[in-house]
């Protein structure tokens, strides 16, 4: 005869988790939860650190012609980007002589809150960071998240009054909007994939797109400004039944290895 | 309580140390099956209590949700155990990893999908999900199943009733 366990047992077990349930939206358990957190965000932290120092190991090259091959690569990309650096700088210049030629209004800077990426999301599958500011920095749902750089890795899902949950763009539930830095400016909609991937759908079909083009936002989201870094074009998937072509893209930042990041306070 | 701590330590290094898809592994869910299956004892959901409830304050789901799955979860685990799994083989344990985590998960889409209509958070259940379920299903049922041959061996070895004179 199996050993059956009284009823009573499971209703306690019941009670108690709608106690904890209760107290936790009525905001009763609000200081007993953040010094909890307080405890574990530290351990948590420097996991993050180490994983993130693992997994740079995993990064080693197979022989010495494949060093040589990423060197030249690198190299090529920096004498690239330095006389792009240039060029942006002199367009900057002739952009501010024309705005004071015109009298425009000078664009008030969007202030923003940095703060450290504390860990990953440990129950969901998805893909989101835990970043240690929260309510009391003035984060809210739906700012913008950037790295130091300028790229866009995602946007705020939950606040908690010392920590926030990001969703990255790389989630399977990410969606927003974004413009392909092509000859037609093509609007389209940037989704995530898993972790995996990240994929650009609705691009018309008759704009054509090429691989290596730069993929921004597109500023029609209220909370997200236009011209936000999100990635390039690796894959264009254009077939001859579908309304729309699809392009995979290579995001401009490793969203495994965020350390540091700012909230834009759009809101 | 230094238990409870220490498996919350050790599920959080898998999940950031493992490339993916192994860090699907879920190891709090695991051990907390594995006891199931072990002790046999609803006492067990009382460990899962604080354990989830930990995790829930580093979540984004709406507070209660992932809690209230996974103690559903066990609770049919540990029911199906009593009343249907009764013959506790290796491939039982591979069944019931399978079983518990698929479950897990149902609810949890289902709660969220609840939560989603009553606007208190934004997700949408898309069916692509599911090849990813039925890996991170598979991944934690052979963990589970390999747990379980492991320490039933050692508890063989090391069990007086076993050890001839």
């Amino acid at each position: 005869m199996p050993y059956r366990p009284s009823k009573k047992k499971y209703l306690y077990l019941v009670f108690v988790s709608a106690a904890l349930i209760v107290l936790h939206y009525t905001k009763l358990s609000a200081p007993v939860e953040i010094f909890l957190r307080s405890i574990v965000t530290p351990t948590l932290s420097s996991l993050t650190t180490f994983s993130i120092n693992v997994g740079d190991r995993y990064q080693v090259f197979k022989n010495r012609e494949e060093f040589v091959a990423a060197y030249q690569a690198c190299l090529a990309t920096a004498a690239r980007q330095a006389a792009d650096t240039t060029a942006a700088a002199l367009l900057a210049q002739e952009n501010n002589e024309l705005r004071q030629l015109l009298a425009w209004h000078k664009k008030q800077p969007v202030p923003m809150v940095v703060a450290n990426v504390i860990g990953k999301e440990l129950l969901t599958t998805g893909q989101k960071v835990l970043i240690d500011q929260g309510v009391k920095a003035g984060l809210a749902v739906d700012q913008p998240v950037i790295t130091q750089e300028g790229v866009l890795v995602g946007k705020i899902l939950k606040v908690e009054p010392d920590i926030a949950t990001v969703r990255l763009i790389n989630d399977n539930q990410s969606k927003m909007s974004a413009v392909i830095f092509n000859r037609d400016r093509s609007l389209g909609a940037v989704e995530g994939g898993y972790g995996i991937s990240l994929r650009m759908n609705l691009i018309p079909r008759d704009e054509p797109v090429r691989i290596g083009d730069q993929v921004v936002s597109s500023g029609l989201e209220g909370t997200i400004p236009r011209g936000l870094i999100i990635g390039t074009v690796a894959v264009i998937e254009n077939e001859p039944y579908k309304p729309f072509q699809q392009a995979v893209l290579t995001p401009a930042t490793d969203l495994s290895k965020l350390t540091v990041v700012s909230a834009l306070l759009t809101r | 309580m230094v238990g409870i701590f220490l498996i919350f330590f050790v599920h959080t290094l898998l999940i950031y140390l493992l490339p993916y898809p192994v860090n699907r592994l879920n190891f709090l869910f695991i051990i907390l099956l594995w006891l199931i299956i072990y002790k046999n004892d609803p006492l067990i959901l009382w460990v899962a209590l604080p354990l989830s409830f930990s995790t829930e304050l580093f979540s984004s789901a709406p507070f209660g949700l992932s809690t209230a799955a996974l103690l559903f979860s066990l609770f049919l685990e540990h029911w199906l155990l009593l009343n249907i799994f009764t013959n506790h083989s290796w491939y039982i344990a591979l069944l019931c990893g399978f079983t518990a985590l698929l479950s897990y998960r149902i609810l949890f889409l289902i709660f969220m999908s609840g939560a989603a209509l009553l606007k208190i958070t934004d997700y949408s259940l898309q069916w692509s999900i599911l090849p990813d379920l039925l890996m991170e299903g598979a991944i934690n049922a052979c963990a589970l199943t390999a747990l379980y041959l492991a320490s039933r061996s050692f508890s063989k070895r090391l069990n007086p009733r076993y050890i001839g004179l």
